[in-house]
């Protein structure tokens, strides 16, 4: 079977799932945990500026917040690793590292466009900085998902000649 | 005949446990561990933040995630990953007619 007439979705869907869990990931334990720039729920419990009984319990509810997502990351790569597992195993299904890596990207920069656009723009759960002016932090967050989907999709349509669909993540063989 | 046996051994439920439990030396030092950290965490209860805790801290802690806005919090948590895993199920079921190979246009 050609490189053309292999089916790359199998690939890109767990590599999306990889890439979400990992991109999830890299946020909790850089920028939670590491850095602790913010919690998920700090600009509701904040960990700064109250008295420091407050300030242990809203860590605490912070910790327990980030827990959950956590788990959802886990999940998340855990399903990733399932599908790239059958994906390795099917038969006719494109395989090239190239459209992993993509995949992988691809999926990264989606968590940090859709978890930015949903937690620090629409919901102000919290900020990518939570202290002194926020808006820079989060505008380069989201511009760094942007970077990294276009990034990530050119990396997929470059291979994997088989993906056509302008209004899928690959684009035509043409370009 | 020394591998036919040895089958059998493993078979044998009281021989089983014995392989399974902790060894008496073990045992010897795990327990009284358990016992002196038991002992130092009960001496220091307001240090005890956990949400299943029963230090003063702890019922606050626990308070303030199942209150009121608990569901609130749970779907601003979870959204993101709604959306996000929306967007892959869409790549995987609806994609693959938008990523056809390009022998099935020729």
């Amino acid at each position: 079977m050609s490189d053309a007439a292999k089916d790359p979705s199998p690939l890109i869907s767990a590599g999306l799932l990889l890439g979400i869990g990992m991109g999830g990931f890299v946020d909790g334990i850089v920028f939670h945990q590491i850095l602790q720039l913010h919690g998920m729920l700090t600009a509701r419990h904040p960990k700064t500026g109250v008295d420091p009984t407050a300030a242990l319990v809203n860590a605490e509810i912070n910790m327990f917040w980030d827990g959950l997502f956590h788990a959802f990351c886990w999940g998340s790569t855990a399903v990733g690793v399932a599908l790239l597992w059958r994906a390795a195993r099917s038969t006719g299904v494109d395989l090239s590292t190239g459209l992993l890596r993509g995949s992988l990207l691809l999926g990264w920069g989606a968590f940090n466009l859709v978890e930015g656009l949903i937690d620090h723009q629409l919901l102000g759960i919290h900020h990518v900085v939570e202290s002194g002016p926020h808006l820079p932090w989060d505008l380069a967050f989201l511009a760094s998902g942007v970077l990294m989907i276009l990034f990530g999709r050119r990396l997929i349509a470059s291979n994997s000649p088989s993906v056509v669909g302008h209004e899928g993540v690959g684009t035509s063989p043409s370009n | 005949m020394r591998d036919a046996r040895k089958p059998r051994r493993l078979h044998r439920p009281a021989q089983s446990l014995q392989a399974v439990a902790p060894s008496r030396p073990a045992r010897c030092v795990v327990q009284p561990l358990l016992s002196a950290l038991l002992f130092i965490v009960s001496l220091a209860p307001q240090a005890l933040a956990c949400p299943i805790c029963s230090s003063d801290t702890g019922v606050e802690v626990r308070r303030a995630i199942l209150g009121p806005e608990l569901w609130r919090n749970v779907s601003a948590t979870v959204l993101p990953f709604l959306v996000l895993f929306a967007i892959v199920a869409w790549v995987r079921h609806r994609g693959p007619a938008r990523l056809r190979p390009v022998e099935d246009d020729q």
